[in-house]
């Protein structure tokens, strides 16, 4: 080949490489500064209704459990007494579970359709040899994972776990305990049966004994269970607070808590504890997923002022705990807010010269805006509804029945206030709030909180491809 | 004895050729004695040239003969002469005698009284020192035998002397034997008259000879013989008459009653020889073929008469010739020679690859040794479900799956499905496993072997085959089980291979044509770009577009259902998207593209580098620094490659990364909750191999400093998917055995009644919820088709949605009876996506009367329906037509069955060789005209000198010829077109070749 045309065809392949690279480049410079045109479909939802003739049913707690009031079962919670229930809407039929102990009353069991509304709770007063108090809850439906939080398996404490299965198959609930250190190892597999229609009662006591903070979850296959816990303490030899603890359904980061009270006719003067309460507000936080965090903890008044209480450290799915030294005057409401998801209880007391109690008041759900709420409202409860949000909320409140005429309140930002209802309310707002009862009568205290229906649940989204 | 040589001159055309043949007849050293014109219907003027041409006399026919009958017309008109050895000398207007043609053949049959029939040695008109023939023959099972390429005259075949037959042009025979024997067989009237004539010369107990000495000069124009050039269309007009021919001498020789049944069965042998035809990569000859056949099959008569002729004269009988035919060895020793000779002569001779010295087998064993250590875990598994993979069908059910079924079509990637499962057809499962595993090992050889095509250079081939089977697509797609983009790897090499190459035979094309139909089945994304491609190849070549056509017909027929289908409803989009599962998947930016990563989190290296602080674009960034070297090899090679690999590359390689973004912005897929792209890495795999080409062409130009460059690219490029390499390595993979994908309890039903079905229920989030139908023991890939997801809401989907909102109200209607309406036997709710939701319908469905829990399986929860009934449909229908067509899927099914087998037959390396003449210049005849015109004069004034002036006018007609050829070629086109037998459209291409009046 000739060097001319050895350059010639250099020449030639040097050029086309410019060219490619020059197109190429174009291109890329092009490509990185237009936003390309794109198809999108839309995946296929198809929302279907799932509440047609269904029913909800409500499965009380039924009479307060007393452990080791038969001193022949020393493990077994005896029934004591009978509590009253109060019904917010018609049930279409009210039937009860059957307990094993036996009891005075059985747990109820309330049921309507499930477009309807409807919520019912109860409220007892336990007065016996070893133990004395007000404990209320909420009848809730049943579930097949739920928390509960609060309670203590201490020397003095008891406290009993109830499982109710309104339905028609058994239920086989596995339980597992957590504590002040994390999960207890022990109980990881430990399976209760609940036949269908009954309620069984287990001891804590018994599971995991001398554990400082107790949570529970419960997963049941079979059939949901509705779980309540009973605490029971006793100073001595003498009956110290009774608190019934109403169920949660799934860790979340924000949690409200209405309701929670700390009463005391001692008043505030130096004692033993320093210059705080007698009887500190505690508030226990869990976070199950086992992740670090932390959950800031404040409380709200009626004006809308927000006291900070402090911080908890999350960790290792242990239950940790602030005792809040002092309760704010006026304070309705504990409001959690966390990093990662978690469930949260507070305690609160009630202290005069004749007696002293407590009760472990839950998170309540949100009440979505715009849709009526039953709100059972025990006789002597205070209705406490918190708007955590930042616009006002309108609240009207009307009667079940349809008596009476509606009464509206204005419910200012970031507020909790007691509001007034009949026994049967019916509770509408026109920004999501949440809402919970309290009962407070000298040495007695009981709270539950108002468990609205998600208003989500019915429309079920279903995803066809 | 006095000999006696009359002379006959068949001419038809007319002009220069016969104006040469003239003079050489003329300037014979020993002359005819007589010389008999035959103007074979010719015009007017081949008459009068004739009468210049000092023939005794001219005998016009008013219509074309064959050459037989012209001849044995001049003979009649000739007055035998008694008492002398009287011969007659075959001669047409193409074959010009050298000076001492007559003089030697006369020679040779003088020498020997025995000898009747002697033929001389013909050599090519423009290169007479090839030889066209010398003598024929035929092979043990009757074939003709004949030289089948033109080759040099080395006086090779000299020494031959007495031949089985001879042909007709030139051929000297005894006038008395041409009158007993009857002439050429009119039956036989352009392939093997003279072959025939010799042969019934031989039965009778006379001598053929050829007389190599002699040696006559042949256009093979068809006046004698067959009309042979390189044209396509002459070809196959020959290869019918030589078949036609073939088919009735075989038939004539045969004993009688193998005759009849012969004759019988000749419809049948039709259509074998068209397959065969197709088989031997002769389309063209396919039709002429069947003709062929039939022609022969619907003239018995004229069999009859062949028969009765050779019999007529049989007196020596067919021992007498066996000696002379050709014995079967050599006619395979020298079909061999032929074959690498022609192949030799038009270039297209194997090139040696050298696969073992330049590192082909070492690339491959790398390729085994990163296959075992990427892929341990799949080797104990016989069948693999999870990421894209799934269990195929039994083997029955496999191909019924490729049948458009109740109006539905199949994808084409079933047919690979089916193919691939049919390797492994006691589990075709099986045949997914072992292809996960072969991946690499494959896409290595592809790459190697394309490497090959592109460079010399060992380290260039090493990079193009290593980058590539262990590029991130390639891994990536191993890790999420996505099946077609490994097919699609597999094959491109070779694609690119054959399609490159597809111009140069049919069996390059159909290879080609199977090949892209797999490529584009895996990867319907990349329809546009081979479209693009096609239309490129259309335009760079001339003689080559029904090759390239070629390529696109399996493709074509296969994707044809379910174009047809998508159009009809209204989606032709959804053409493009992926077959098989729908593995969802965040499409990477142009930047990751450009890198090579398919995926959004650059396999791995996303996440990685996020958990050191380096997320987003520096991640990007310093993965392109791994991939650096490949780019700057490949930019290299864009400046030192030839320009044709360069533009070539560069094309492809846009296409593919244009191709991959656009893939990347048509969110066409849906699964569950989100839409899904389609899948980017199918272009990638395109573009990479274009760059990873590209870079092989910059690395040779290194020279010696290619192999450490090399290392360095590959190394880098290697850490670039150590991510991906990694979960690979340590079995982090979404894979469990086929018989982990559905629970025992379905699985077992599903074996009993493949027709039972299961409502598998995913919750999304809270009140969210995936539902999806799966028949039998679960799904099966090769059931998939992707046409039926339509992009709105159906029927079906309503249906199905209320069915699961019945199912998830507590309390709610007896669900019993919809549940056997659609045949569904169990539900499953998996163990993933939301918690909450899950144990929210778990509370509802352990409520439901018409569910019995069947427990916690590892897939998830279980119900069983109570008393279930299953719907019978698990085959589908294969009677339902096609939508918007009248014709069913068994139907479509055969069609493509057919055109599948043709494809892979004409795929086959078993192209029959065939030897195309050279372009042959022709004479106008126009310009001959002119010389004839301009030597009227003196032939007017004294005709006997005639052959004087018309031996000098070639000479003089070239000057004038030139300007008036345009004009005067399409008239005589006209005339003669009807009469010659041939196309007429051949005719104006003449005039194409402005030296046609050149003699020489």
């Amino acid at each position: 080949m000739s060097d001319r045309s050895r350059v010639l065809r250099g020449g030639a392949r040097a050029a086309t490489g410019l060219v490619v690279v020059g197109v190429c480049a174009t291109a890329v410079l092009l490509l990185s500064q237009t936003e390309l045109p794109a198809v999108e479909r839309a995946p296929i939802a198809v929302t279907v209704d799932s509440t047609q003739n269904t029913v909800r049913s409500l499965v009380c707690a039924g009479p307060f459990g007393e452990l080791g009031a038969d001193p022949s079962q020393p493990g077994v919670a005896v029934p004591t007494g009978s509590p009253a229930v109060a019904i917010s809407g018609a049930p279409s039929e009210v039937g009860s579970l059957v307990r094993p102990e036996g009891g005075a009353s059985s747990p109820l069991v309330i049921e309507a359709p499930a477009d309807e509304p409807l919520a019912a709770a109860q409220i007892q007063a336990v007065s016996t040899e070893t133990l004395s108090g007000a404990a209320a809850s909420a009848c809730a439906e049943p579930l097949n994972e739920q928390w509960l939080l609060g309670g203590s398996t201490m020397l003095g404490v008891s406290t009993t776990l109830s499982l109710g299965n309104p339905g028609s198959v058994p239920a086989t609930v596995q339980i597992s305990v957590y504590d002040e250190s994390g999960p207890v190892d022990a109980v990881q597999t430990a399976g209760v049966l609940v036949a269908a229609g009954t309620m069984q009662t287990v001891s804590l006591n018994g599971y995991a004994p001398e554990r400082e903070r107790v949570a529970v979850r419960v997963i049941s296959t079979g059939a949901p269970v509705t779980a309540t816990l009973g605490v029971g303490q006793t100073s001595g030899i003498s009956p110290f607070a009774v608190s019934s603890v109403t169920r949660q359904v799934d860790p979340e980061t924000a949690l409200v808590i209405p309701g929670v009270a700390n009463r005391s006719d001692h008043g505030h003067g130096p004692s033993d504890s320093g210059e705080g309460d007698d009887f500190p507000v505690a508030v226990r936080v869990l976070a199950p997923g086992g992740e670090e965090g932390r959950a800031q903890v404040r409380a709200v008044d009626a004006s809308g002022g927000i006291t900070d209480l402090g911080d908890i450290a999350l960790s290792g799915a242990s239950v940790g705990e602030l005792l809040v030294p002092h309760w704010p005057e006026g304070a309705q409401a504990v409001m959690v807010n966390a990093d990662v998801p978690v469930i949260a209880a507070a305690l609160g007391s009630a202290t005069v010269a004749e007696g002293h109690d407590y009760e472990w008041f839950a998170p309540a759900p949100v009440i979505a805006a715009e849709m009526p709420a039953a709100v059972p409202v025990v006789a002597g409860g205070e209705l406490v509804v918190v708007n955590p949000g930042d616009v006002e909320a309108k609240l009207v409140i009307e009667q079940a029945d349809g008596g009476g005429a509606p009464r509206t309140q204005k419910l200012p930002a970031g507020a909790a206030a007691v509001v007034q209802a009949p026994a049967d309310a019916l509770l509408t707002s026109s920004v999501p709030v949440y809402a919970g009862v309290r009962y407070v009568s000298g040495g007695l205290i009981a709270g539950y909180p108002v468990l609205a229906p998600d208003p989500r649940e019915g429309a079920l989204t279903v995803y066809t491809r | 004895m006095r000999t006696r040589v009359t002379a006959i001159l068949v001419a038809q055309r007319g002009g220069e050729w016969l104006d040469q043949t003239i003079a050489g007849i003329a300037g014979q050293t020993v002359a005819p004695d007589a010389i008999v014109a035959v103007n074979n219907g010719g015009a007017q003027r081949v008459g009068e040239q004739l009468m210049h041409s000092g023939a005794e006399r001219v005998v016009g026919l008013s219509s074309r003969l064959s050459f037989g009958q012209a001849v044995a017309r001049a003979v009649q008109t000739v007055p035998a002469v008694a008492g002398v050895d009287d011969w007659i000398w075959l001669l047409s207007e193409d074959s010009c005698p050298e000076t001492q043609a007559l003089e030697h053949i006369l020679s040779s049959v003088q020498r020997a009284p025995s000898v009747v029939v002697a033929g001389p040695k013909l050599v090519d008109w423009d290169h007479p020192e090839r030889i066209i023939e010398l003598g024929q023959s035929l092979t043990r099972y009757g074939s003709r035998w004949t030289l089948r390429r033109q080759e040099l005259d080395q006086q090779q075949y000299d020494h031959l002397q007495d031949v089985l037959g001879v042909g007709p042009v030139g051929m000297l025979v005894r006038r008395d034997i041409w009158e007993q024997l009857g002439g050429f067989d009119p039956a036989l009237p352009v392939y093997d008259d003279g072959l025939d004539f010799c042969v019934r010369a031989r039965l009778a107990g006379h001598r053929v000879e050829v007389a190599p000495a002699s040696r006559v000069r042949f256009a093979q124009s068809g006046v004698a013989g067959p009309h042979l050039d390189r044209r396509r269309s002459v070809l196959r007009a020959a290869h019918r008459q030589a078949r036609t021919s073939q088919l009735h001498r075989r038939i004539s020789y045969a004993p009688a009653p193998v005759a009849f049944f012969e004759w019988l069965g000749l419809p049948v042998y039709a259509v074998l020889r068209v397959l065969w035809s197709l088989i031997r990569e002769q389309p063209g000859y396919m039709l002429g073929e069947f003709v062929a056949a039939l022609t022969v099959f619907f003239r018995p008569h004229a069999i009859i008469a062949s028969r009765r002729r050779i019999r007529a004269h049989s007196t020596a009988g067919w021992p007498a010739i066996r000696q002379l035919r050709v014995d079967p060895k050599s006619v395979r020793t020298s079909r061999m020679i032929d074959r690498e000779a022609i192949l030799a002569s038009s270039g297209r001779q194997r090139r040696e690859l050298h696969f073992i010295s330049s590192g082909g087998l070492g690339v491959l064993v790398a390729a085994l040794v990163a296959a075992v250590a990427l892929t341990w875990w799949a080797f104990p598994q016989t069948s693999l479900a999870g990421g894209g993979l799934a269990p195929l069908s039994a083997i029955d059910q496999l191909w019924w799956n490729t049948r458009p079924l109740g109006g539905v079509p199949a994808d084409p990637f079933t047919w690979v499905l089916a193919l691939l499962g049919t390797l492994t057809f006691w589990n075709p499962s099986h045949a997914l496993v072992l292809l996960m595993i072969a991946a690499i090992p494959l896409t290595a050889l592809g790459g190697w072997i394309w490497g090959a095509q592109l460079t010399e250079s060992r380290a260039a081939r090493v990079l193009l085959s290593l980058g590539f089977a262990l590029s991130p697509v390639l891994l990536g797609s191993l890790e999420s089980g996505r099946l077609p983009t490994l097919v699609l790897a597999i094959v491109l090499p070779w694609l690119l291979l054959a399609a490159t190459r597809c111009r140069e035979s049919w069996s390059w094309a159909g290879t080609a044509s199977l090949l892209a139909a797999v490529a584009l089945a895996a990867a319907p994304i990349l329809i546009p770009a081979a479209l693009v491609l096609l239309v490129v190849g259309l335009f760079s070549t001339l003689r080559g577009a029904a090759r390239v056509l070629t390529t696109a017909l399996l493709p074509a027929v296969l994707f044809a259902p379910k174009v047809v289908y998508l159009l009809v409803n209204g989606r032709p989009l959804d053409l493009l998207r992926d077959p098989g599962v729908i593995v969802p998947f965040d499409a990477g930016t142009t930047w990751h593209l450009l890198l090579g990563f398919p995926e959004f989190g650059l396999e791995g290296w996303g996440a990685i580098l996020d958990g050191i602080g380096l997320g987003g674009p520096p991640a990007t960034l310093l993965v392109g620094v791994l991939m650096a070297p490949i780019a700057l090899l490949a930019l290299l090679g864009l400046f030192t490659g030839r320009v044709a690999v360069t533009v070539f590359n560069a094309v492809l390689g846009g296409l593919g990364m244009l191709t991959a973004i656009a893939a990347g912005q048509l969110q066409i897929a849906i699964v569950g909750e989100q839409s899904v792209s389609v899948w980017t890495g199918s272009g990638l795999a395109v573009y990479w191999i274009a760059v990873l080409s590209l870079a092989a062409v910059g690395a040779t130009a290194l020279r010696r400093g290619a192999a450490p460059v090399v290392a360095v690219a590959l190394v880098a490029a290697l850490l670039a998917v150590v991510p991906v390499a990694g979960n690979l390595l340590l079995n982090r993979v979404p894979f469990v055995p086929a018989s982990a994908q559905m629970p025992a309890l379905v699985q077992a039903a599903g074996e009993n009644d493949a027709d039972v079905r299961t409502l598998v229920l995913t919750p999304e989030a809270g009140h969210s919820v995936r539902a999806e139908l799966v028949t039998g023991s679960g799904l099966r890939l090769d059931r998939i088709r992707s046409s039926l997801a339509a992009p709105v809401e159906t029927a079906e989907d309503r249906r199905l949605a209320e069915l699961v909102g019945g199912l998830a109200s507590v309390g709610g209607a007896d669900m019993r009876e919809s549940l056997r309406d659609e045949g569904i036997g169990f539900v499953l709710l998996v163990n993933s996506g939301s918690d909450v939701e899950r144990a929210q319908l778990q509370r509802v469905f352990d409520q439901h009367a018409a569910l019995a829990s069947a427990g916690l399986t590892s897939q998830g929860l279980l119900w069983r329906v109570a008393d279930p009934e299953s719907v019978a449909d698990s085959q589908g229908d294969a009677g339902t037509r096609l939508g918007g067509t009248s014709l069913t899927g068994s139907t479509i099914w055969g069609i493509q069955l057919v055109v599948l087998i043709a494809v892979v037959l004409l795929a086959l390396p078993t192209g029959e060789v065939t030897y195309r003449p050279e372009r042959r210049k022709r004479p106008s005849r126009r310009a001959a005209k002119r010389a004839a015109a301009r030597s009227r004069l003196p032939v007017q004034a004294s005709p006997v000198d005639a052959a004087a002036p018309v031996a000098a006018a070639p000479a003089v007609a070239p000057v004038e010829s030139v300007a008036d050829q345009g004009a005067g070629a399409t008239a005589p086109a006209g005339q003669e077109g009807p009469a010659s037998g041939l196309p007429v459209a051949e005719h104006p291409e003449y005039p194409e070749h402005p030296e046609n009046g050149d003699p020489r």
